[in-house]
């Protein structure tokens, strides 16, 4: 449970990973079927088998090494090769869906068809249309529906994003994202024949790349933080080293631009990983370094160290003299050291807190707000941004993807 | 060196010098002596801390550190008695804090005790292979004992000194007042030392974790800054980081055995640094 206990008033989406949430669900067992146990598949499986309420009862994938390897986990779950045939399967409450991003609106859709609740993997859909008619129908349906936006369970991020609505660190000016990877995002394949099954996450009839792939996470904090939808986005994308027959950038820069002026950028290379991943969100009297957990002060207090004490004595001043360190250059970078936001160490991201609170709103029936409405629009945002670097142009948020 | 002397204020002329030593810097501020005798003991004090740092620094080829590290657990190293009692120290440290300070922790090997010592040939041999042997948790605050030392013998009342902004000693009291007040950048208030020394534990000043757990060879993530307040800065530095990697649990376990000696937990609350600094 960890720090998420503690954040509970301002976060109702977090009500399961509380003593109370937890009463809630005493007794109650959500039966899972997991519909591409793969990569982020398997990773799921392993945060379920943590959750006392959460029993995996069934296994679906075509491609048969995975499939085994969650097998391997999960004994005991029924296989299938067809999601179809695991969406009627009567002791499936609850589905999992981890496959490449084209067909997430299919099996999303046909879940709720079949009466199931529905953890869908980020990014919501290909398409904005799907996104929205994703959206729609998962709510008509009644059924518990979770996209993996994993940040927004984050204890680290929900404490700092309630400071920054409620304007502790003055109005926020920037949001930076970046992405940076040294690697060619490629999965070993068995056989040519399975490479675009495979390396889906490289091909455009199943990917939309980077922006799906990462940005997806990233774009949420501008939204979040600022509380408004940005109203245009431009950007340019290319393939600019890994030229293996790939189809999506593997270089992309975007600026997302809100009502107010503020841009937020996302900025993805995987030629080069020096500087990581890096979330910053930039307030007139703070910046906020999400990735680090940390807070820093535009003009944080002068602590004088142990040499200003020969100026003080000049004086005849006696003061509190602190251990001296941080010397201030107006045009470089800060070299003030801040302060966690958390006071304890926080392990994980969200991830785990995440399943527990789907499996507290299955067993209590209660959708909790905003949490679909946030996911969405962070996969509107990414799809927008891919447009913009296909079609070249500054593309405007398209009213008829906001929600009423 | 740098040094500074100031007589600005004919009531209570005071120094201050600085050097590099220990990859990082040792201050000194001395009030009320003259300029003389304030060069005199801030070049005894650089020289002393440059001998202690030739003896502990394990990159330093010439070290009895770095010759037991490059030893592989082969050779026999003979040491003067200052190394030779460090040593022994640390280890009756290292007993003392149930394994939470000990000089190999960075160590491939778990054997324990990481050396043995011949007290009649005044001679180290590491226990065995894949040890080594880092001064890292107790070297400043080591030097700015034997600088302390030096202070008393010199005649020299009153002075401050921080070395690498994580251990500070106080001779005497502050001009203009009956202590020297000291603060941690990490917040948690004032610390009154008189004749005292203070150290400091927790994460780099970047927010990088740097200290290693000796019992499971982790480093230790956040979990607010230790200060210990005592006598010897050397004892100071090894029980913070002794303490900053032991379980809350185990803290006053380990602090009973060090009488004279007091610790402070500082994790800063997001309210109260917003209120000191926006």
């Amino acid at each position: 449970m960890g720090a998420a206990g503690l954040l509970m008033s301002s976060v109702p989406w977090l009500k399961g990973c509380t003593p109370a949430g937890q009463a809630e669900m005493s007794g109650g067992k959500v039966r899972f079927g997991i519909i591409g146990p793969g990569s982020r598949g398997s990773f799921h499986i392993d945060n379920l088998l943590k959750i006392p309420q959460a029993e995996i009862v069934a296994l679906c994938d075509n491609y048969k090494a995975n499939l085994d390897k969650a097998s391997a986990k999960v004994p005991s779950a029924r296989r299938y090769d067809d999601y179809r045939k695991l969406l009627e399967d009567k002791e499936v409450d609850a589905v999992i869906i981890a496959t490449p991003l084209n067909l997430h609106y299919r099996m999303a859709t046909d879940a709720f068809s079949a009466g199931k609740h529905v953890f869908c993997e980020k990014a919501m859909a290909y398409t904005m249309e799907e996104c929205l008619d994703m959206y729609r129908k998962g709510k008509a349906s009644g059924r518990i529906f979770f996209v993996g936006q994993q940040r927004l369970f984050d204890p680290k991020y929900i404490k700092i994003m309630d400071s920054i609505r409620a304007g502790e660190f003055g109005p926020v000016v920037n949001v930076r994202n970046y992405w940076f990877r040294n690697n060619d995002w490629r999965r070993p394949v068995p056989s040519p024949d399975l490479e675009r099954h495979v390396n889906w996450r490289l091909y455009r009839e199943y990917s939309r790349g980077l922006m799906t792939e990462l940005a997806c996470h990233q774009l949420q904090n501008g939204t979040w933080a600022i509380g408004m939808l940005p109203k245009q986005v431009m950007g340019t994308g290319n393939i600019i080293y890994w030229k293996d027959g790939r189809e999506v950038f593997d270089s992309v820069c975007t600026i997302y631009t809100f009502p107010n002026g503020v841009n937020m950028t996302f900025e993805s290379v995987i030629s080069n990983k020096h500087y990581g991943m890096g979330e910053q969100i930039l307030c007139k009297d703070a910046t906020i370094d999400l990735v680090m957990g940390r807070l820093y002060a535009e003009n944080p207090k002068r602590r004088s160290g142990i040499r200003q004490l020969v100026g003080e004595i000049e004086q005849g001043i006696f003061s509190s003299s602190a251990f001296a360190g941080t010397s201030w250059s107006p045009e470089n970078a800060s070299a003030d050291p801040g302060i966690a936001i958390m006071p304890e160490a926080v392990e994980g991201d969200g991830s785990q807190e995440m399943m527990q609170a789907f499996c507290h709103s299955v067993l209590t029936g209660v959708q909790p707000p905003h949490v679909l409405e946030e996911a969405y629009y962070g996969s509107i945002l990414c799809l927008l941004g891919d447009e913009a670097l296909l079609q070249k142009k500054i593309l405007e948020f398209p009213e008829e993807f906001r929600l009423s | 060196m740098e040094f500074v002397y100031s007589a600005k204020n004919p009531d209570a002329p005071v120094a201050f010098a600085s050097f590099g030593a220990m990859h990082s810097v040792f201050e000194i501020v001395v009030p009320g002596v003259s300029e003389q005798e304030a060069r005199n003991v801030a070049g005894k004090a650089e020289a002393m801390v440059a001998a202690v740092e030739k003896k502990l620094n394990r990159h330093d080829p010439d070290s009895v550190f770095s010759k037991l590290d490059s030893s592989s657990g082969l050779a026999t190293v003979e040491v003067d008695d200052e190394v030779f009692s460090i040593l022994q120290f640390c280890e009756a440290f290292r007993k003392s804090t149930a394994g939470y300070f000990d000089i190999a922790a960075l160590s491939i090997s778990e054997i324990r005790p990481a050396y043995i010592m011949s007290p009649e040939k005044r001679t180290v041999s590491l226990a065995g292979q894949d040890l080594i042997l880092d001064a890292g948790g107790f070297g400043k605050g080591y030097a700015l004992d034997v600088v302390r030392s030096m202070l008393e013998r010199e005649g020299v009342d009153n002075a401050l000194m921080n070395f690498g902004d994580s251990s500070v000693t106080a001779l005497g009291h502050h001009p203009y007042g009956d202590c020297w007040k000291v603060e941690t950048r990490s917040g948690g208030g004032s610390f009154r030392l008189k004749g005292s020394s203070l150290s400091v534990s927790g994460l780099r000043p970047d927010g990088i974790a740097h200290i290693v757990n000796p019992v499971d060879g982790t480093l230790v993530g956040n979990r607010g800054a230790v200060a210990v307040e005592g006598c010897s800065a050397f004892v100071c530095e090894v029980l913070s980081t002794a303490l900053y990697a032991a379980p809350e649990a185990m803290r006053q376990a380990i602090m009973a055995a060090f009488g004279g000696y007091s610790y402070k937990v500082i994790k800063q609350d997001l309210k109260q640094w917003i209120g000191e600094n926006l």
